[in-house]
């Protein structure tokens, strides 16, 4: 009974650091109007139902099988996986690529539906959680942007909570590695990973110069 | 000669001139794609898509020859990796399958639907390795008959909405292509699908040949 409580107290931690991540987002959204913070919020959103279910079946213990293997948490995971996939392609202006994420994960979800065979969900996992993951970090600290800094660094984490899941079938690890994942993600959408890991340095170095040369020029006048 | 010895003539016949009039579509199409190279320094990729479409076609009519007019066709192994329409893996099927994946690729091409480049691409590689993993393969036949339907709609939609001259070729070169297939597999009317094979092929010698134009430079000009 402790062990369950304490699974579901985890799962309200991941939720309220949702809400905190998507807080300013929001913000940032109705400012900008910029489709990327949707596509943010969207995939946070997918994290959010998945805790929720997660909660429902530690407190009920149903879990609605459909055919041989295909439950409901994995089909929010895959709808995470395409979220992400989906996000990194518009990112990219990758437009050819758009309908292979959804393609995929149906036949995975398919395929879970046939036979209780995780190997293929796992494959897909695994490769579209890292390398999108790793292009997402390489993008953000390019672009010294936080948000897909942030993001793939909460992906790839994700992740790897979810495929140790699947490994070794015990949901503490999960979740420890979703709440690592979810608090690196809230760090980058309040800001922390733009001002203090990537710092641009060109623009750091030309704001300091202004500020010299109005300090001299202030200096001259008096 | 009874009815039987007639019917595999005509057969016989369909199967051979189709041999040899599709490799030679494929011949002329590639030396426009070439020559149009050769002058523009570009490839015409509307142009490659439809040489394509044509070299997958030719993998259905010699898988289809062989079958019917030759003694590998009859061993159970030839039938099983030449066109046992059940079978994912034989040449039939998988010519098949590129053939109407690779027309919808077209479709999405000539109206650039940008998303929907490769989407039909994607799906039948997706039955491929859901294949492998689970051993199935139903939906493959069904899938060819969809994106089939889906493609010819859209040759002649494309084909009418953009007056070219190219999706409704092929659009009428499928159409009855496919016409002949639903009547020799669904209804089992062998003859008159084997007459429609010959129709088609020499539709198919018409077009390549650059013969098929219903709409005329001038008057897409005017308009």
């Amino acid at each position: 009974m402790s062990e369950v409580l304490t699974l579901i107290i985890l799962e309200y931690i991941i939720i309220l650091l949702v809400i905190i991540s998507v807080i300013p987002l929001t913000k940032k959204l109705r400012e900008t109007k910029n489709i990327v913070y949707l596509g943010v919020i969207s995939f946070q959103i997918a994290i959010l139902i998945y805790s929720i279910n997660q909660i429902n079946i530690y407190y009920f213990g149903n879990i609605q099988i459909f055919g041989e293997a295909l439950n409901v948490s994995t089909i929010i995971w895959l709808l995470i996986v395409t979220l992400e996939s989906l996000f990194f392609f518009y990112l990219k202006n990758l437009k050819k690529l758009y309908t292979l994420p959804i393609v995929i994960s149906f036949f995975v979800a398919a395929g879970l539906v046939l036979i209780a065979d995780t190997n293929p969900l796992m494959y897909y996992s695994l490769l579209s959680v890292f390398s999108i993951g790793v292009l997402l970090i390489r993008e953000g600290y390019k672009n010294k942007n936080g948000i897909p800094f942030s993001l793939g660094l909460s992906i790839v984490i994700i992740g790897f909570g979810f495929l140790t899941n699947l490994f070794l079938i015990e949901e503490m690890i999960r979740l420890i590695f979703w709440i690592i994942g979810m608090t690196f993600f809230v760090l980058g959408s309040w800001g922390f990973f733009e001002k203090y890991v990537l710092i641009d340095k060109v623009e750091e170095q030309k704001i300091k110069n202004t500020w010299i040369a109005r300090l001299v020029i202030e200096k001259k006048n008096l | 000669m009874d009815f039987e010895q007639i019917r595999n003539g005509i057969e016989d016949i369909a199967n051979t001139i189709l041999l040899i009039v599709i490799p030679l579509m494929a011949i002329i199409i590639a030396r426009r794609i070439l020559l149009e190279k050769k002058n523009t320094g570009e490839w015409n990729k509307i142009r490659v898509l439809i040489f394509s479409v044509f070299f997958c076609y030719i993998g259905v009519v010699t898988s289809t020859f062989i079958l019917e007019t030759s003694p590998i066709g009859v061993s159970p192994y030839g039938k099983y990796f030449l066109s046992h329409p059940m079978t994912i893996l034989s040449l039939y099927v998988i010519s098949l399958g590129l053939l109407v994946s690779l027309s919808n690729c077209l479709v999405a091409y000539a109206n650039k639907w940008e998303p929907f480049y490769y989407t039909a691409l994607f799906i039948f590689g997706s039955m491929f390795i859901f294949y492998f993993f689970t051993g199935f393969e139903t939906w493959v036949m069904p899938y060819i008959y969809i994106a089939a339907i889906i493609g010819i709609s859209f040759m002649f939609i494309t084909g009418f909405r953009l007056k070219d001259n190219g999706a409704l070729g092929i659009g009428i070169f499928f159409t009855i292509a496919f016409s002949s297939l639903i009547l020799s597999t669904i209804l089992n009317q062998s003859i008159l699908s084997d007459i429609l094979y010959i129709i088609h092929g020499i539709f198919g010698l018409y077009f390549a040949l650059g013969k098929f134009q219903p709409f005329k430079e001038e008057d897409i000009k005017n308009e």
